[in-house]
């Protein structure tokens, strides 16, 4: 009887410390959105601070209309649809590539493939940007979409992985049917990979979405600028001029994925799980 | 595979069945083979080249380019205590971070492992870090952390230590770093450990809390031993992503204070885009190729943890 207690004891203790660790980790996101409620930076700086002060919903008119996220938005959307679209293409075809025309060269591309996760990006960043200069593409979206073409090494090797879990007896019943590959690979094998397929269009969303590093080297035109590109310009060019349209923009810059995450949380661990025991 | 062991004994030219199976291969990953040649391996072998010349951004079309041999990588090693700062700033950064992220990121693995009301609730507010642009992130603890009048200083006011001013600090601007780091990492190593911790015999477990071992003879003898290439492996793919460490860092200190906190591929690409001095093109492309050099070690020693792993089955 004693020892139940203990064991419930024990539950409560250990519950309680998950909450505690969960709320610390939620926490910086709550923070942000309380300061985003304040009425300038000056309501943000005082001693001691104040969390919660009635809340001043127009900030997020205001700095959507004074960074002009809507324009913002659609940039990235756009660079989306290339990168998301072409980079997904690309990596269900070369997937089935390797899942399915298993021939005497396809280990050793499949191993060169797994390689390029490992090359660092400033290797090839530097040679890229000066021969995206040479096609003229500098100043364009195209050094952001064009190279999605040889898909991600990551989608391919997670679909790869899920396409060779599909029983090969389908493929044979659709050739027997007179379908050829391409047909197998549209009709039979990809209704099969709607989890696979779920959690990559998730990452490559997320990617996109947030992608820094990229924007930041190759788009030098401001109307073409993504949101983070948006964002971190309208920061560094008015300073620390007003905190609370800086903490709405970036609540309303996060929550598509906050969203995301807990409508499909299922998706995110399998990509997680899956690159951890690649 | 089974391709492989047949065309063993098989004179090396193709059977009609064969070269069908190739042909349709390398049709399905064309696509890859395009984009690999254009976007990583010419880039590849022109960073190489590169890295022998001195040659800058704005003429790097320009040919004939002038080679001065092994120079750049002498410089590095020889002449730029700036470089050496920013690897000697990367790794410190890198270790601790990965260190603090894998340790955390498994005991909390453990505990939501238990039977417990909502625990999936919790991994979801654990994970939320990790799916916040890093512009929002960086922006965000920016503010927690900035001047001295911040949250953070009044709470530390609460148990009497004095305000810091977190960015004005080298010390303080590499904790900032580490710490943020850690708070957006856990959630993924989280999910890789919880997967881990699946293979924990839970019947060799039972048994053993019946003969009366503790929680933490439990945890050193029967968990940890089952989840180590994990840990490994973790912490190996950490280090390899925080020795590139670029926009997390940029946006939260952009290097400072002085180059407290410049890591190696903030200055690669600012010597990139310099168009003066020894600071070149070709200069930043040998730095790059030191990174390279790191990473790749790295990459060896987790091809051969993964080797190793898999051996297990784990």
């Amino acid at each position: 009887m004693s020892d139940k207690k203990a064991k419930t004891i024990a539950t409560v203790v250990f519950t309680v410390l998950a909450v505690l660790i969960a709320v610390f980790c939620a926490l910086p996101f709550v923070y942000m959105v309380l300061m985003s409620f304040h009425e300038s930076s000056n309501s943000i700086f005082t001693w001691p601070p104040k969390l919660f002060v009635k809340p001043r919903l127009k900030n997020y008119v205001e700095a959507f209309q004074y960074i002009g996220m809507g324009k913002l938005a659609l940039n990235t959307l756009i660079l989306m649809l290339g990168s998301v679209v072409i980079g997904i293409a690309s990596s269900v075809l070369v997937a089935y590539g390797f899942a399915r025309f298993q021939n005497r060269y396809s280990n050793f591309f499949f191993n060169v493939l797994l390689s390029t996760m490992m090359i660092p990006w400033v290797v090839t960043m530097i040679p890229a940007y000066a021969e995206f200069e040479m096609l003229g593409w500098l100043g364009t979206r195209l050094p952001l979409i064009v190279p999605w073409i040889g898909g991600s090494a990551f989608n391919i090797f997670l679909l790869k992985q899920f396409m060779t879990a599909v029983p090969k007896e389908l493929d044979e019943a659709g050739k027997i049917d007179g379908c050829n590959s391409f047909v197998i690979l549209v009709q039979i094998i990809l209704p099969q990979l709607k989890p696979a397929l779920a959690t990559v269009f998730i990452f490559a969303f997320m990617n996109t979405w947030s992608d820094y590093l990229g924007p930041s080297i190759y788009l030098q035109d401001s109307s073409l600028y993504t949101l983070s590109l948006g964002m971190e310009g309208f920061f560094s060019a008015t300073g620390t001029a007003n905190w609370a349209w800086v903490m709405a923009a970036g609540v309303m810059f996060s929550l598509p994925l906050i969203l995301l995450l807990f409508v499909c949380q299922k998706a995110f661990v399998r990509g997680i799980v899956t690159s951890g025991i690649k | 595979m089974q391709v492989n062991a047949g065309s063993k004994k098989a004179s090396k030219r193709l059977t009609k069945f064969e070269r069908k199976i190739v042909g349709q291969f390398f049709l399905y990953i064309s696509p890859w083979l395009i984009g690999f040649a254009a976007f990583t391996l010419v880039p590849m072998i022109m960073s190489l080249i590169y890295s022998f010349t001195n040659v800058v951004m704005a003429t790097a079309n320009t040919m004939p380019l002038e080679f001065i041999g092994l120079k750049n990588y002498i410089d590095l090693f020889s002449r730029d205590p700036d470089f050496l700062t920013s690897v000697s700033n990367t790794a410190v950064m890198a270790v601790f971070k990965v260190f603090f992220g894998t340790v955390f990121a498994l005991l909390i693995a453990i505990l939501l492992n238990r039977k417990m009301p909502g625990k999936k609730i919790y991994r979801t507010f654990i994970y939320l870090p990790a799916v916040i642009p890093v512009v929002s992130v960086s922006l965000l603890w920016k503010l927690i952390f900035t001047g001295e009048m911040n949250i953070v200083n009044y709470l530390l006011s609460l148990i009497g230590v004095s305000p810091v001013n977190f960015f004005e600090n080298g010390v303080s601007a590499k904790l900032t770093v580490i710490f943020v780091g850690v708070w957006s990492g856990l959630g993924p190593n989280m999910f890789i450990f919880l997967a881990a911790l699946q293979g924990v015999p839970q019947d060799i477990l039972e048994a053993s809390e019946l003969d009366g071992a503790g929680a933490v003879q439990r945890f050193w003898h029967i968990v940890v031993p089952t989840v180590s290439s994990t840990i490994f492996f973790v912490a190996l793919t950490g280090m390899i992503g925080a020795m590139q460490s670029y926009a997390d860092v940029k946006l939260l200190t952009d290097g400072g204070p002085g180059i407290a906190t410049t890591t190696m591929n903030m200055l690669i690409v600012r010597n990139a885009f310099a168009s003066f001095g020894r600071k070149s093109l070709g200069y930043a492309s040998a730095q790059a190729w030191v990174v390279f050099l790191i990473v790749m070690t790295l990459t060896v020693i987790t091809n051969y943890v993964a080797k190793r792993r898999e051996r297990k089955g784990a």
